[in-house]
């Protein structure tokens, strides 16, 4: 079996599968220069000081938050549930396939049902499943989970696609990209119009009006939520918002941030199940709110401030890291710097041994992230977490470092140590640069030290 | 044994116990207000995000642009909120057979090009269709999104949504590709006078002229302004008897303010001026939701008990 | 005007010549500049690890060695933003050693930044005329110390033509640890700067470990890309006219 983790996955991308960093970065790049100019529209550092603020002062009452939208999300007709994990959601998507006797489902694009899996789920009950955003149907197709937030196939070139939609469906090998959506559109269309249940996420939920909120360019979302008779939305306890009026901020800002648009081309706003005198629309509606870890973040100091995540992927689009092997090498659901912070802490902290590494700490995430998530020192953090868990060798590199360090003597005989040994070695003095050596060619030293030349040129002069 | 609400809710408590509560932000967030009106920003929104955008001075204009424009169609899909001269010359069709779709906006919104829809018309005209062609009223477009996000507090339809663009999607080598779920053409026609034209029952279906140049014969108000500047600061109830209060009135509008939640709706003096001509004219409005269809949809509990005080219905 | 020198260990070891070019420019300003000799590593290599224990007290050491300093000066982006921006929190604790870590914040400085905003430079001199360089942003001096314009600047007034690099702001995909634990991604980090780089004289930045890693990577795919420190090149533009 293949070596596990972030580690060795990113290597076998690169190596085995190049074509997946030529795409992701075409893509991401596309993605941030698009978010660049948008942001460049409009005061977009008083927006996000706005938005982070307005995140964190919800956050800090969740509680009453919660009760609030239970509340205004009851009284039209709304039912809601509570799940604590993965398996109380299962639970109770199959008591509503039970309960409507389900046989078909379309799904809106929701990186929380990848958390419970739900698609799983509603296959071992026999239930069909469509996803019908087009790049999710596309990765359904070839049965890979999302590798982006927002682009969930950004990691396909359209040959890949071409060939994929070629053998599965019979299009035309070199079918134009219009095509193919056209076949996704057919396939799709049927299943609207057959299903019996339509599945969603979130993006929001107002709190004083019992409004769910939903952002997409396809129409794929409002169709999910218009056509089947039973709705149901799985929805993140940390999606809440205080008020309507806040949706002003967040629905272009999160535009902004993920595609550079003044706004999602279709935003939906429910507010219940079917009213009378209404020609259509599901009639009944189903919110279930989902835990599954999150009150673990929640109440971790350093990192609760990642639950402000709108999952607009502008930390994906902008990470280098991220650009060369697209999501997949994370090997979760959530990748990129806020995959990096928040797995480990919905999941399983030891997981940042390997994926708190995923970084080369260069910032570029906090610059775009339109709520302010302090995400590299977060990522830092996660780090010195794991460094109780760090391999023998390290540590006692480490220390030895600091020893080196701390005593100019021992460091003056190591510089001249490091001039000794270089040539022969490829400068061993220190375990790591070994294997800086393989990827750069053997370390030179200066000829000199600058110590020695002070020493012999320019002290006193 | 306590159940997976009250887990979850305990975890958030203790979770936060302790903790600094972090108020939301004091100063309101403003938008970025451009020199142009509404109207021409809202129609330059639309058309950079792939709207086809319309103006037109008159429903009579309008009539004339949808004939020749819906000639192109087979059939079409219209929402029963249309006025019949806004109603294109085709065939009926159910959504998931029209070739068209015909929707009427609650308002526009410039900020962002959008028009918002409700279900009440029926959700499924705005979805199926390959081309969807809304209407929308010049006086319901306004600068910014959050000047009509306060429908989401006034009793709303089940959905309302935002429309912004064609269908599209660049998931496939992100090339652009329009028209892959929703319509893949949106036409928006913004008209001067629509909301008159559904008020006025008497007005003929299909009229030729072209009242841009005639000077509009509004009948007088049967709404003195005067009378509800009077009513400041005036405690009322609504006809379920929830009090208000009359906050404010200025030129153009009132404010009203809610007892029971401390909120605020600004009801424009124009919907009450025609809910009080209706009125005057004879048609009945026994209650806000007759309020809601003949004038406006915007807080209409409150307008409306604001002109039964007044004795205008 | 007095300024204490602090080197930092990557430039005492791999870029000494641009060390000691940095001394000679400071000097020729008018700058007077000591070397306080007991100076080692900033411990930034073990505070971005995570190795806090350690860094802790290199950091302390640092403190301790430059606490008598009006300025200090380093030719080193990342180790600048070590002191700057990150030995506070490694002090988070220990009220003494916070208060020590913030008063040797405000008089740390990057070279080109000590030479803009401190010495108001605004030409150090004509001698790079007709050259075209390509200008990295170091992650920590244009994101952490906002240091963007200012570098280019100066290598435009001295006559050189910093030529548009569509990744001139990317990370090299150096990242201290990083580069080891996730060599194969931090090397195509480093592809995709070499790849994207314009026909230029030099390849020049702010940060040695940068320079140092895309320098080691084009070597090794037998690229020929001349790489500069970007004291040495100031230095040379003094010399030079």
């Amino acid at each position: 079996m293949a070596a596990k983790g972030y580690k060795a996955a990113a290597r076998r991308t690169l190596e085995h599968a190049p074509e997946v960093r030529e795409a992701v970065t075409r893509a991401t790049l596309h993605f941030d220069r698009n978010r660049e100019r948008a942001y460049g529209e409009v005061e977009a550092e008083a927006w996000r000081d706005w938005a982070a603020a307005t995140k964190r002062h919800t956050l800090s009452r969740l509680d009453r938050y919660l009760l609030e939208a239970e509340r205004n999300l009851t009284a039209p007709g709304t039912e809601v549930h509570w799940a604590e994990d993965a398996k109380d959601a299962q639970r109770i998507l199959q008591e509503l396939v039970e309960r409507y006797g389900v046989r078909r489902v379309v799904k809106g694009k929701s990186m929380l049902s990848e958390e419970l899996g739900v698609n799983e789920h509603l296959e071992r009950l026999g239930v069909e499943v469509f996803e019908t955003d087009l790049g999710e149907y596309i990765i359904q197709l070839a049965g890979e989970p999302p590798s982006h937030i927002v682009g969930p196939a950004i990691h396909k070139g359209l040959e890949e696609i071409r060939a994929l939609f070629h053998e599965r469906l019979g299009t035309p090998p070199d079918a134009s990209p219009e095509t193919l959506a056209a076949v996704a559109r057919r396939v799709l269309r049927e299943a609207f119009l057959t299903a019996d249940m339509g599945i969603s996420g979130a993006n929001f939920v107002v709190a004083e009006t019992g409004t769910v909120v939903l952002v997409e360019n396809e129409g794929n979302i409002r169709l999910t939520t218009s056509t089947p008779r039973v709705h149901v939305v799985f929805v993140g306890i940390e999606k809440l918002l205080p008020r309507a009026r806040d949706l002003e901020v967040f629905l272009q800002l999160l535009a902004r941030a993920a595609t550079g648009q003044k706004i999602g081309t279709f935003v939906s706003l429910i507010n219940g199940p079917r009213r009378e005198g209404e020609p259509d629309g599901p009639e009944h509606l189903h919110v279930i709110f989902v835990d599954n870890g999150r009150t673990s973040v929640l109440a971790d100091r350093e990192m609760h401030e990642a639950l402000s995540c709108i999952r607009c992927g502008a930390c994906l689009n902008a990470c280098p890291v991220y650009r060369q092997t697209g999501g997949h090498a994370y090997g979760q659901v959530y990748s990129g710097p806020i995959g990096i912070v928040l797995t480990p802490g919905l999941k399983d902290p030891r997981l940042a041994e390997d994926l708190g590494y995923a970084c080369s700490l260069c910032t570029a995430c906090a610059d775009v992230c339109p709520v302010r998530i302090p995400l590299p020192k977060q990522i830092l953090t996660w780090r010195v977490r794991s460094t109780k868990h760090a391999p023998a060798t390290e540590r006692l590199a480490f220390e030895g470092y600091a020893e080196v360090m701390t005593r100019p003597r021992f460091y003056r005989l190591s510089s001249k140590l490091l001039r000794l040994t270089a040539p022969l070695t490829g400068a061993p003095w220190l375990p790591v640069l070994g294997a800086w050596a393989a990827g750069h060619g053997a370390l030179e030293p200066s000829p000199k030290s600058f110590r020695e030349i002070w020493e012999e040129e320019l002290d006193g002069a | 044994m306590p159940d997976a609400r009250s887990r979850i809710l305990q975890r958030v408590r203790r979770a936060l116990e302790g903790r600094w509560p972090v108020e939301a932000p004091t100063r309101p967030w403003r938008p970025a207000v451009e020199e142009t009106g509404a109207v021409a920003r809202f129609l330059a929104h639309a058309k950079a995000s792939g709207v086809e955008a319309h103006r037109f001075e008159g429903p009579a204009a309008a009539r004339n642009w949808l004939e020749d424009w819906a000639a192109g169609f087979k059939n079409a899909a219209v929402s029963p909120l249309i006025p019949e001269a806004l109603r294109p010359s085709l065939p009926a069709a159910p959504p998931e057979k029209a070739e068209l779709g015909v929707s009427r906006a609650l308002a526009a919104v410039a900020d962002t090009g959008s028009v918002l829809l409700s279900s009440t018309e029926g959700r499924r005209l705005q979805l199926l269709p390959p081309a969807h062609l809304v209407w929308v009223d010049e006086s319901e477009v306004v600068q910014h999104l959050g000047e009509v996000l306060g429908r989401l507090a006034d009793d709303p339809p089940s959905a309302l949504a935002l429309h912004s663009g064609p269908s599209k999607s660049a998931d496939i080598g992100q090339i652009m590709v329009q028209g892959v779920h929703g319509p893949g053409r949106l036409v928006v026609a913004v008209v001067r006078g629509l909301a008159e034209l559904e008020a006025d029952p008497t007005e003929p279906a299909s009229t030729r002229e072209a009242p841009s140049h005639t000077p509009k014969t509004t009948p007088p108000a049967a709404l003195d302004w005067e009378a509800v500047h009077a009513l400041e600061d005036h405690r009322l109830a609504t006809k379920r008897g929830d009090a208000f209060t009359v906050e404010k009135v200025t030129e153009n509008t009132a404010v009203v303010r809610v007892s029971s939640s401390n909120k605020t709706y600004t009801l424009r003096r124009r919907c009450l001026e025609k809910a009080a001509r209706l009125a005057s004219a004879g048609t009945p409005i026994p209650g806000p939701a007759a309020y809601r269809k003949l004038a406006c949809n915007e807080a209409p509990a409150y307008a409306w008990a604001i002109l039964h005080t007044l004795d205008l219905i | 005007m007095r300024v204490c020198f602090f080197v930092t260990c990557l430039a005492d070891q791999f870029f000494a010549e641009a060390a000691a070019d940095a001394v000679r420019l400071l000097r020729a300003l008018g700058v007077e500049v000591s070397f306080p000799r007991a100076q080692t590593c900033c411990g930034q290599p073990a505070f971005n690890a995570g190795h806090w224990d350690e860094a802790r007290r290199m950091a302390a050491h640092t403190q301790d060695v430059f606490a008598g300093c009006e300025y200090v000066v380093l030719p080193s982006g990342s180790c600048t933003t070590m002191l700057r921006a990150y030995t506070p929190r490694l002090f988070e604790g220990d009220r003494h050693r916070y208060d020590a870590a913030l008063d040797l914040a405000g008089r740390s400085y990057e070279l080109v930044e000590f030479l803009v905003r401190v010495l108001n430079t605004e030409s150090v001199g004509r001698g790079l005329t007709g050259r075209r360089l390509a200008y990295h942003h170091g992650c920590h001096v244009s994101r952490e110390l906002g240091i963007k314009e200012e570098p280019v600047r100066l290598l435009e007034a001295a006559g050189a033509k910093v030529v548009p690099w569509e990744a001139d702001q990317e990370c090299c995909g150096f990242g201290g640890v990083f580069s080891v634990k996730n060599a194969p991604v931090s090397l195509a980090m480093a592809d995709r700067k070499l790849d994207t780089l314009p026909e230029v004289d030099a390849l020049t930045s702010a940060d040695g470990a940068c320079l140092l890693h895309l320098a080691g990577r084009a070597k090794k795919r037998g690229l020929a890309v001349p790489v500069r420190h970007v004291a040495s090149l100031l230095w040379e533009a003094h010399r030079g006219g």
